[in-house]
């Protein structure tokens, strides 16, 4: 009995050490490296819900941002250096098509709910988004829209959002989901 | 029988509300969660064969049963951010997930009375929990077919998952099993 509880308290030991080792010295080495500082335990749903609950009932809980652009980002500008911005400044665009996400995160850092992913190089809005409209302001390229949270599938803004432009297909790009031709392109 | 039971009858999300929310928010990019489904099932395996070991050779014998919860998230966290960094370093994409993982881990060891029940639990209540993603993610996609604005999605969900659950009520679990003990 008395060797099996020290075999025990020496398997926890063991087991304690080695958790305190990935907490603190890998888990920041990982974070160092790789630049991604999510939650290493707890997801995003977990990590958003109190910050959910009080943001969707004091932002705008109807409306909620979307990118107009779904094709894949082959240049792979995801773990570049620059900002989307100045990516914009300087080549203007990443392909040929004027609308096509830059996929260097400007908006995903930005959004206070860490609701926009970078998928496939491009910009992809899940559930978290509370609608504030932050990262509508500091894309270069102007393919976020804020739609209505009910049916943001629609391109076609709702009533509520007169003032937005109303978003077209163009013919210029190979998406099916086009932006409106801003006067700022 | 097992496998069946937790997987339809007695879905740790249609009974339990394990993951609940998590299939309402992930049900939009499904294809998108391979590399979770992965890990979760990784984890899970690992972690309730390790607890299982160390319960039947320490805890048991020790008497100090009600400390299973204590060694269980322990070893989960161990693992779960094992599995995270390797997945960090090799695809630089985010995988964590906690409370879905420990509950299904936690149920799977209170109610299996040997390590392949336990394998077994965790199986089934992970494929219920992909199950009724995809029933949300049809629900979901429906509604927005529909453009009907009036119409709550989450309202729309609880009804389906409400109708689901009281038609297994209806199905007689006997005839599954043998000698009708399940």
């Amino acid at each position: 009995m008395i060797l099996t509880a020290i075999i025990f308290i020496l398997v926890m030991l063991s087991i304690f050490v080695l958790l305190f080792f990935m907490l603190f010295i890998l888990v920041p080495a990982i974070i160092k490296q790789t630049k991604i500082s999510e939650d290493f335990i707890l997801s995003k749903t977990e990590h958003n819900f109190q910050k959910l609950r009080t943001h969707s009932q004091t932002i705008s809980p109807s409306a909620r941002a979307k990118v107009m652009c779904k094709q894949e980002n082959k240049n792979n500008t995801t773990r570049s250096p620059y900002s989307c911005k100045v990516i914009h400044t300087l080549y203007n665009r990443i392909s040929q098509c004027t609308f096509m996400c830059i996929g260097s995160g400007d908006c995903a850092k930005v959004c206070p709910q860490g609701a926009i992913d970078i998928a496939h190089g491009v910009a992809v809005v899940n559930n978290f988004c509370t609608g504030c409209g932050k990262c509508v302001a500091v894309c270069p390229v102007n393919i976020i829209k804020m739609v209505d949270a009910n049916s943001a599938s629609s391109l076609a803004p709702q009533k509520r959002y007169s003032k937005l432009p109303i978003s077209i297909y163009s013919s210029l790009c190979n998406c099916k989901t086009i932006p409106d031709k801003s006067p700022a392109l | 029988m097992i496998f069946l039971y937790y997987l339809l009858f007695s879905s740790s999300v249609l009974i339990y509300g394990i993951g609940f929310n998590t299939a309402i928010i992930l049900c939009d990019s499904i294809s998108a969660q391979k590399l979770q489904f992965l890990k979760t099932i990784l984890t899970l395996l690992v972690t309730t064969v390790a607890t299982s070991a160390i319960c039947t050779s320490f805890i048991v014998p020790l008497k100090l049963a009600p400390l299973y919860p204590l060694v269980c998230i322990v070893i989960f966290l161990g693992i779960s951010i094992f599995f995270e960094t390797m997945i960090r370093i090799t695809t630089a994409k985010t995988t964590s997930n906690f409370s879905f993982s420990f509950l299904i881990i936690l149920l799977a060891l209170n109610e299996s009375v040997n390590l392949l029940e336990a394998v077994l639990i965790c199986l089934s209540s992970l494929l219920s929990f992909i199950l009724v993603m995809l029933l949300t993610h049809i629900i979901k996609r429906n509604s927005t077919y529909a453009r009907d604005t009036s119409v709550n999605f989450r309202a729309l969900v609880l009804l389906a998952m409400a109708t689901l659950l009281a038609s297994t009520f209806f199905v007689d679990l006997t005839k599954f099993a043998k000698g009708g003990v399940l």
